[in-house]
């Protein structure tokens, strides 16, 4: 067996296998399909201070090799998530990243400061990135470099725990965007969240989301996640976790060739639950094949 | 930390036969010990229909038979998914994942059903018909199609057919049959048990409330992971004195009418 484990900005995993966030709830359902403590760590739904009730369906549509989701951070916010979700995961030696979400600098900050003081959270990742709620110019908080420093400091600010902001690739300039998250103190970035698009019913007229647009994640996505974080890797020295599109093992070792220290996996867990599994147990082979001693051997190693 | 339990079961299975069968239906039998040892009336599977590429989402099915190691599907070729699916043969292996959802509750004390089933709706129908034949529980059966051509009736003893166009059985929707068959039970052991068109459930409905008998309607959507982490799904339901979302995969398929907000 080879060593796959990892540590990043501390944080020790087994693996660097990851479940992404928005796509695995807070474990409970997948704890009774598979065993969560084989995992390298699970990203939880995105956390709001208040309950939130989500978008109006229809919230989800198949598109070639992916699909689009308009879910809007549907969650039983910050204290339900404290409260009945964290002491679930805790039975488990898995290290749980919660991913939040806010409308202002200062909600960030808040969640940061109440997560922080409970039990059983090893990171947070920042989620300013979202494309399913609405922001003051209707765009991504990630778009505006003002808002990435900003809410990164103050969230920094209030954490005990390491942060990871988690990215967009729809911005204008992406190393510019991963160096202000780390001039503002990022431990670690996320990269990618789901890319905005939209689908129409052809025999209604309408759009196949209730929310007209939404976020497109799965195989067609992979491409731009790699783009990301090999463009992130030359930018900055924090760690990346690298997500979008992952379905193997082979589509993991792209993303460590690119710069990634970990990868998580989202919508493919939908379509093929053991995907992680398949994805551990792919690594060792090639890990073994190659006689890589362990993941740092190949990350950021792609040769031009 | 306390013993995991793991009762979704993911795996490959084997097909044991694809026949095409009455109204246009295709009735799948498939190899899945762990899935039909558990697997109650109400609960469904999912399908991914092609090991690789697209399509990439899994396909929800209703379970129309489990037992003795294997699970039988009954389904339409209505869309890609199910296109495929009914092309598939003998001898094949296709993943399956569940049993997934809730099931319809068959409450103690229950003395007279009423099942009504409308288009695809019959698979899960036909499901709950056999076991409570088995719990030799008095049951209605009324079976809605738009024509007869679309009819599946097929292991039912003497059901009430209503066709839309009149071409078998009753000329007309199944709330008709409905009320007569409601009229004269008693609420506290009787209830309803439907699956169909959204159009449909919220009738019955209207019709169980009117007469008093508690309705259990089976809904169906577009499901990314069927399972309950997605929340793809959701279907509108009262929750205190609002309204709220409710998982169509994992807290459903099975709801109790009176909790659904209905919109047509």
């Amino acid at each position: 067996m080879a060593d796959l484990s990892v540590k990043i900005a501390g944080i020790k995993m087994k693996n660097p296998v990851m479940l992404a966030s928005g796509t695995c709830g807070f474990g409970e359902e997948f704890s009774r399909v598979f065993d969560l403590n084989l995992l390298g760590g699970i990203i939880v739904k995105g956390t709001t201070l208040k309950p939130r009730a989500g978008n109006k369906p229809p919230r989800a549509a198949e598109t070639p090799y992916g699909m689009l989701n308009s879910i809007g951070l549907q969650n039983p916010g910050v204290e339900a998530v404290i409260n009945e979700k964290l002491p679930f995961l805790r039975q488990f030696d898995l290290p749980v990243f919660v991913n939040i979400a806010g409308n202002s600098k200062e909600e960030y900050a808040e969640l940061a400061r109440l997560l922080g003081k409970a039990k059983g959270v090893s990171a947070l990742e920042v989620n300013i990135s979202c494309p399913n709620v609405k922001h003051k110019n209707s765009g991504l908080f990630c778009q505006d470099l003002g808002d990435v420093y900003a809410i990164t400091k103050a969230v920094k600010r209030k954490s005990r725990v390491p942060v990871f902001v988690k990215l967009s690739a729809e911005v204008s300039d992406f190393k510019e965007t991963a160096r202000a998250a780390a001039r503002a103190g990022a431990d670690g970035l996320s990269l990618i969240n789901t890319l905005r698009g939209m689908a129409i019913d052809i025999k209604t007229g309408k759009p196949k989301l209730a929310n007209v647009i939404g976020g497109l994640s799965g195989p067609a996505i992979k491409p731009v996640g790699i783009r990301a974080v090999y463009e992130a890797f030359s930018a900055v020295k924090i760690p990346i976790i690298g997500m979008g599109g992952i379905a193997s093992a082979e589509d993991a070792v792209e993303y460590l060739f690119a710069g990634a220290s970990a990868v998580a996996v989202g919508t493919a867990s939908f379509y093929d639950p053991l995907t992680p599994f398949k994805i551990i147990k792919g690594l060792n082979k090639y890990f073994e094949d190659n006689s890589f001693d362990s993941v740092s051997v190949i990350r950021g190693r792609v040769s031009l | 930390m306390k013993k995991q339990k793991f009762n979704i079961n993911v795996s490959d299975a084997v097909i044991l036969s694809v026949k095409e069968t009455d109204g246009g239906y295709f009735r799948m039998k498939l190899a899945a010990p762990v899935i039909a040892r558990t697997a109650k009336p109400g609960q469904f599977i999912s399908l991914k229909v092609n090991a690789s590429g697209m399509p990439l989402i899994r396909r929800p099915m209703g379970i129309f038979s489990a037992g003795k190691g294997c699970v039988e599907i009954l389904f339409k070729a209505a869309g890609k998914g199910t296109e495929i699916l009914s092309k598939k043969k003998k001898g094949e292996i296709i993943s399956v994942l569940g049993p997934l959802g809730n099931g319809f509750t068959v409450r103690e004390g229950l003395r007279h059903a009423v099942l009504v089933a409308g288009g695809y709706g019959v698979s899960p129908v036909a499901f709950l018909y056999r076991e409570l034949k088995r719990r030799k529980i008095n049951t209605t059966v009324i079976i809605g199609a738009k024509n007869k051509k679309l009819l599946y009736k097929e292991g039912f003893k003497s059901p009430k057919i209503t066709t839309e166009d009149g071409s078998r059985g009753f000329k007309g929707l199944v709330t008709g049959q409905l009320d007569k068959a409601c009229a004269g039970l008693s609420c506290g052991t009787s209830a309803v048990y439907a699956c169909g068109p959204v159009p449909m459930l919220k009738a019955v409905a209207q019709v169980s409330e009117k007469h008093g008998i508690e309705c259990q309607v089976s809904m169906e959507s577009m499901m990314a992971c069927g399972i309950g982490v997605c929340l793809s799904c959701v279907c509108s339901v009262k929750e205190g004195m609002g309204t709220g979302y409710k998982r169509i995969c994992a807290d459903g398929p099975v709801f109790d009418s009176r909790e659904i907000v209905w919109r047509t």
